[in-house]
């Protein structure tokens, strides 16, 4: 199989749905009019879904696009898509009943350069842990060895890293806009009172926006890799959220978006928990 | 670093012993009433805290942390009932693991552990919060200024 079979598959399932099940509405892949570039599809009839692109670079994160749409909806989901549709059933924000999964297994999402696409370089879950039909790939997948060695590094040079990343960016909050995990109808550095952020744009106001959107992250990322791909000045933010997701993980045992029965790490405790953090002893 | 060598205007350059600010969040039901206790009791303690009254320690956000390091705090102290002692049950043990993560993250950023400190303190430890309270301040005093925000000032 390749993405050429899939994609025919995931063509006839959407047709079938249109004309059986009366589904309003399809998420899909499609090719914009920059090469290179794909955009979401909102498919409405059997026609649209010729449209339909699968190749290696569907990178959107689509389940944000669910959080609009009311009735009967059917969503192409890979895994990172899929993943954050089961963080939107944990937290209520869509029902299960009312959406219609195609999963598809991932092979991986490629840049223009070819290179692994930020978020697929590390990911090993090639198959939506949620899915209604399930459009395999039926051929070997080559899934990334390497664990990222953990950094345990000076302080001092964690400081400098931070600062450094900080000064790239604008705050055009794109990768607050392509998040899944950024719902909120009113997001804290939009807020006048209290004022988050100072008036201007300083590395302050930067450094708040980051720690506090990495704090609201904290065992919800989903590694879909989106914040880092959108990223306008390519600050690589995403190593924030992904220290803290690695241990959430090891900490709690909880990972973001595999079962939906699941709470989140930070929504319950265990009265053992660790006391790492208490009395100034250190974390690591 | 207890000095910081300040120009004034005539050009002059005086040595100025730099004190540090620790902003402190106490929960209203056991740390505050605590650090009432450490005052009728006429315990010593360094002048560097600010108190800042909360309703629990659970109603602490992480933000308040972040933004009172980030706009020059040299430390941050956060104190709430002890496990199994919530006023609201289990406010407490929401905030421990919100802690955990916060303090990670903020390691990861780049600020030392030591300057942000969580514990427990019940009403009746008048004592301990003024123990406390000298150990945190020991601590800051040992780091020297908030490097965040400092570096921030010296590079524009
Ligand atoms: S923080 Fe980045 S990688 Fe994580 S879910 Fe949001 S967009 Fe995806
Ligand atoms: S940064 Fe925080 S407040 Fe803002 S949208 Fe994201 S989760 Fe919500
Ligand atoms: S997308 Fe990049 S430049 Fe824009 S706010 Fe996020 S990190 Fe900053």
């Amino acid at each position: 199989m390749s993405f050429e079979t899939q994609k025919n598959e995931i063509i006839k399932i959407c047709k079938k749905l249109f004309k059986e099940e009366g589904t309003k509405v399809i998420i899909g892949f499609a090719q914009s009019e920059v090469e290179g570039i794909t955009t979401p599809l909102f498919m409405r009839t059997a026609e649209d879904a010729e449209k339909l692109k699968w190749d290696s670079q569907c990178t959107p994160n689509l389940a944000k696009y669910l959080l609009e749409k009311r009735g009967k909806v059917g969503i192409v989901a890979k895994t990172c898509d899929a993943r954050a549709i089961v963080m939107y059933l944990v937290e209520q924000q869509i029902k299960r009943d009312e959406l219609y999964i195609i999963g598809v297994e991932c092979p991986g999402m490629k840049n223009n350069d070819a290179t692994a696409s930020c978020g697929c370089e590390a990911c090993k879950m090639r198959i939506p842990p949620i899915y209604d039909v399930l459009v395999k790939y039926n051929a070997e997948i080559t899934l990334p060895d390497s664990e990222e060695a953990s950094n345990t590094v000076a302080i001092e040079d964690n400081l400098k890293k931070f600062q450094d990343e900080m000064k790239k960016c604008i705050l055009c909050y794109s990768c607050r806009q392509v998040c899944y995990g950024c719902y909120c109808k009113s997001c804290f550095v939009d807020m006048n009172v209290p004022n988050w952020l100072p008036g201007e744009i300083s590395e302050g106001a930067k450094m708040i926006f980051h720690l506090g959107r990495a704090m609201h992250l904290a065992g919800r990322c989903v590694e879909c890799g989106a914040c880092e791909r959108v990223c306008p000045s390519g600050v690589n933010i995403r190593y924030l959220i992904k220290e803290i997701t690695k241990f959430t993980k090891e900490l709690y045992a909880y990972e973001a978006g595999i079962d939906p029965e699941e709470t989140p790490a930070l929504a319950v405790f265990n009265p053992n928990d660790s006391e790492a953090a208490m009395s100034g002893s250190e974390v690591q | 670093m207890a000095n910081q060598t300040v120009i004034e205007s005539a050009g002059k350059i005086k040595v100025e012993t730099w004190e540090p600010t620790i902003i402190t969040f106490l929960c209203n039901w056991c740390s505050y009433a605590g650090a009432d206790l450490a005052g009728t009791s006429r315990l010593q303690y360094p002048p560097n805290i600010r108190v800042i009254r909360v309703p629990c320690s659970g109603r602490m956000n992480p933000l308040y942390i972040i933004k009172a390091l980030i706009e020059g705090a040299d430390g941050v102290m956060v104190s709430g009932c002890h496990p199994g002692d919530c006023h609201y049950i289990s406010g407490n043990l929401f905030a421990r693991r919100r802690f955990t993560v916060l303090k990670k993250l903020l390691i990861t950023a780049g600020i030392e552990p030591k300057r942000i400190y969580f514990t427990w303190i019940s009403a009746s430890e008048g004592q301990r919060f003024a123990t406390i309270v000298n150990e945190v301040t020991d601590h800051v005093k040992k780091l020297g200024p908030n490097r965040i925000i400092r570096s921030e000032i010296n590079e524009f």
